[in-house]
């Protein structure tokens, strides 16, 4: 973790210029790329995966496919946008290789829930908590509390259905709260913690 | 009791300072050995050409040339000697053969060697049968 400093997100704005020499292959155009969006891409990646290493081994093949894939990129939407996508998609195609994805099992996920719940004793922060959530589970939250992903794109994600991502974001959402103390069953050592979460809709 | 905290207020991570530069020089040695195989594939490409030209280029077809005269002489010389009832033997079945073996070559485009190949076996079996016939005709005057 590192010093607040001011965000640096997907919705920064890539001036048009240096996207032209990015799609011609202009190695520091890609450079300036990798300045304004390579911390957000790092932060997705991390918070969806929880390990640095596999989180650096995300934005390295997201800038290593930009080179070749920023050709076909028409400004359809924001740059920011289209990038959020490709890192989102290679942390989750990384998740599917190490098999860290519950196939579609339910009751295998709400196993590992149970399993978490056990180990949360310590777990006092936001992101400490998320970190004890099931992949999976932890995939959903992100992408859906913080990057907007609607249950129909998170649907087409994990190739499950609309409901399945529903039931796994409310369960993950009890989880959160229960460990932050939100609902005065905190986990011990938590203390006073409280989360805005919002009840999945 | 402390302040709630949101999904705002989820920590950023800043990626290590030594990603970029791996991630240039690793894009560098990608892009040097596609050039690399670009360059292989295109010598391969080149040398795939020449040798279908040497194979099946307007040199070979001449090369083929003598063959063929020298098929259609012995062909000839057949047909002054041997009487059209007289033709279904075993000798001319195998040069049928080899006829049809060479027209299945020619058909399906194979290689000059094989078209060669072909040729002076039907040469050579043309020859049998002309060497055959003039015997039969030496002891028929006799």
């Amino acid at each position: 973790m590192t010093i607040p400093r001011p965000p640096g997100t997907f919705a920064e704005h890539a001036d048009e210029l240096t996207l032209q020499r990015a799609r011609r292959g202009d190695t520091q155009a890609l450079g300036e790329l990798y300045r304004c969006y390579g911390r957000a891409c790092y932060t997705l990646a991390l918070r969806l995966l929880g390990n640095t290493a596999a989180a650096e081994d995300v934005v390295q093949d997201v800038f290593l496919k930009l080179f070749d894939a920023i050709g076909g990129y028409r400004g359809q939407a924001p740059f920011g946008a289209w990038l959020k996508r490709l890192t989102a998609n290679a942390a989750i195609d990384q998740l599917r290789a190490q098999r860290r994805l519950d196939g579609g099992d339910p009751e295998a996920l709400i196993a590992a829930f149970d399993a978490a719940a056990t180990t949360a004793a310590d777990a006092c922060d936001l992101w400490s908590v998320l970190q004890r959530l099931p992949p999976q589970a932890r995939a959903i939250v992100v992408l859906h509390e913080i990057e907007g992903y609607t249950h129909r794109e998170l649907a087409g994600l994990f190739g499950q259905t609309e409901s399945y991502s529903k039931s796994i974001l409310s369960r993950s959402q009890q989880r959160l709260r229960r460990w932050l103390g939100a609902d005065g069953d905190s986990a011990p050592g938590s203390g006073e913690k409280h989360v805005a979460i919002p009840v999945v809709g | 009791m402390s302040p709630s905290p949101s999904w705002a207020e989820l920590p950023e991570f800043d990626p290590p300072p030594d990603l970029w530069p791996r991630i240039l020089a690793l894009h560098r040695r990608r892009r040097q050995r596609r050039i690399a195989g670009a360059i292989a594939a295109g010598l391969f490409g080149t040398a795939l050409a020449a040798y279908v030209l040497l194979e099946r280029g307007p040199s070979a077809d001449a090369s083929l040339a003598p063959l063929q005269a020298r098929s259609t002489q012995l062909e000839n010389e057949l047909a002054a000697l041997v009487p059209a009832a007289s033709r279904d033997n075993p000798a001319r079945h195998e040069l049928e053969r080899i006829e049809r073996a060479l027209q299945r070559a020619y058909e399906r485009g194979a290689a000059h060697g094989e078209l060669a190949a072909l040729w002076r076996q039907r040469n050579e079996q043309l020859g049998i049968l002309l060497a055959t016939r003039q015997q039969d005709m030496q002891v028929t005057r006799l």
